[in-house]
């Protein structure tokens, strides 16, 4: 919805308080809310979907293949797919290239590896449904949940093949297959990318669609391991919006940026995974 | 005996024949790399310029603004396109450019650069003197030996001179720095306006210096420890190569009056 000058101004006014009020009555750094649902595609290796209060709704499906190592450039895939844009779009390529930078810099590749000529290769496809807000987050948060279910099966086959010529062979039984940090034998928590709006000397994060429409600027920073990471970057969030108040950021403010996502962001991470567990638990259906 | 007897076996003590190229030469961890600014080379745009910076050649042209047909817009809107010349090899291409092959449209890094050109540039512009029309730039990467955020610096630089050719009324002329963070057994070393970006932590940012150094691009690449100190002094650094590349660009445009 676009706003109108009045409605643009005030939310603005409210917003560079120095006790900023959001539209919701959200904290600067609480999230929206949202549910899941994971591991409910019976195709796929990782499944996840994922549902925010403002009607975005995104499904990310993860599947494996086994490639032949020389073969292939990246073990990941990533696809994106949303409704309304073209795939060859600015928009869309630009959400590829923030998540395939995100994973292929942050992801143990050494559960991939089967034997010393194959791997896995996993394509991630998401699909975004529909998005009221820029769709970074929601995306990245679903593939989050669908990466930490992926159960890729058990190998039974050598896992030195240098002199012999044989492909890998798997276990039959599903109940034999791995989660990836089971491979790895580490804990593995997916990079995610947080999107924190710019306003006056205010940090929002996860701004709504009516917020986006008033920010001063936005950056995404990326988060793994319980800190902030690389990529960081900065970018206008809204689509279509009136460019007025779109302008440069302060220094500082990067850096307390920063400051709060190593802060915050745990909290994410705690209640994206507190969401699996208890998903394990209900056996229902998604709708 | 083994001998491989298809070859002729050169003798020993030889030098290869190769150019060297200037990449090659030695660049002082702070020196900003030499540049070559030409303006107006483009007859058919409003404006254009043409860099070369060491071996690395970028050119851009600016058409608008334009006026538009239909709808009504009281303000410009801008487009940039950015484009590799097809034998060049895009950094990391493998990663991101998937269906190889198949050349249609830009491909994913094109796209990349192309909005961080247009986040950057776009708060610079005065959108709201051009009521019903379209800014476009065009940018060519005709040559590049350099890494992919310090390509992005520089094709910052030359759009906004471009700008300044095309007489589009701009509030400040952006420049970038970029510098790295190379850290070799536990020493860190800065190189400003690096070649490379082997293992290190990379910072790019462009800024309008006029308006009290507001960051309108930033984008951090690379090694993932982020220590609040050092990062702030990276940035400090971009600011100072920054402004030298301004000043460079403010003493081309003067010497062009």
């Amino acid at each position: 919805m676009q706003l109108s000058p009045a409605e643009r101004d005030y939310l603005y006014d409210s917003l560079c308080l120095q006790t900023p009020i959001r539209p919701d009555a959200r904290n600067l750094y609480q999230f929206r809310p949202l549910e899941a649902k994971t591991t409910f595609l019976p195709g796929s290796n990782g499944s996840a979907r994922l549902r925010m209060v403002d009607g975005g709704e995104c499904i990310v499906s993860i599947k494996s293949k086994v490639v032949k190592n020389e073969s292939v450039n990246s073990l990941l895939e990533c696809d994106i797919d949303i409704q309304g844009h073209r795939d060859d779009s600015n928009f869309v390529s630009n959400l590829k290239y923030n998540l395939t930078n995100l994973l292929t810099k942050n992801f143990p590749f050494d559960a991939l590896r089967l034997t010393k000529k194959y791997s896995f290769k996993l394509f991630i496809d998401c699909i975004v449904i529909s998005h009221t807000s820029y769709p970074l987050t929601i995306i990245s948060l679903a593939t989050y949940l669908a990466l930490k279910t992926t159960r890729l099966p058990l190998l039974v086959s050598e896992i030195d093949d240098e002199e012999v010529e044989e492909q890998p062979t798997f276990s039959d039984d599903w109940e034999d297959s791995r989660l990836l940090h089971e491979i790895t034998g580490q804990t593995f928590q997916p990079p995610i990318m947080i999107t924190v709006g710019v306003i006056g000397k205010n940090l929002l994060f996860d701004p709504s669609l009516e917020e986006e429409q008033v920010l001063e600027n936005g950056l995404i920073i990326s988060f793994y391991n319980n800190k902030a990471i690389t990529p960081i970057s900065n970018m206008n969030l809204a689509l279509n919006a009136n460019k007025d108040n779109y302008k440069g950021i302060d220094q500082s403010l990067i850096i307390s940026a920063i400051n709060m996502v190593n802060k915050y962001c745990s909290a994410v991470i705690h209640a994206l995974d507190t969401l699996i567990e208890q998903d394990d638990e209900v056996d229902g259906t998604i709708f | 005996m083994n001998i491989d007897r298809r070859r002729i076996i050169a003798p020993e003590g030889i030098t290869p024949i190769y150019p060297k190229t200037s990449s090659q030469q030695s660049k002082d961890d702070n020196d900003i790399k030499k540049m070559f600014i030409k303006t107006g080379l483009i007859n058919n745009a409003n404006g254009s310029s043409y860099m070369e910076i060491d071996n690395n050649i970028i050119e851009v042209s600016v058409f608008g603004p334009r006026p538009i047909r239909g709808s009504f817009i009281d303000q410009a809107s801008v487009s940039v396109e950015c484009k590799f010349l097809p034998h060049i090899s895009q950094p990391n291409e493998g990663i991101f450019n998937e269906n190889d092959g198949k050349k249609h449209g830009l491909t994913n890094i094109e796209q990349k650069i192309s909005s961080y050109v247009e986040t950057a540039i776009l708060p610079s512009i005065l959108l709201k003197k051009y009521p019903k029309s379209t800014i476009d730039l065009h940018i060519t990467i005709i040559e590049n030996n350099t890494s992919l955020l310090n390509l992005i610096g520089w094709i910052i630089n030359c759009s906004s001179i471009a700008l300044v050719d095309a007489g589009i009324e701009i509030k400040d002329i952006i420049t970038s720095g970029q510098v790295n963070l190379k850290t070799v057994d536990g020493n860190e070393s800065v190189i400003v306006d690096p070649n490379d970006n082997d293992n290190s932590l990379e910072v790019l940012v462009s800024y309008m210096n006029l308006k009290n150094d507001e960051i309108v691009g930033l984008w951090i690449e690379g090694s993932n420890d982020l220590d609040n100190e050092v990062l702030n002094g990276l940035i400090t650094k971009c600011n100072e190569m920054s402004r030298k590349i301004r000043s460079n660009i403010n003493a081309y445009l003067l010497s062009q009056q």
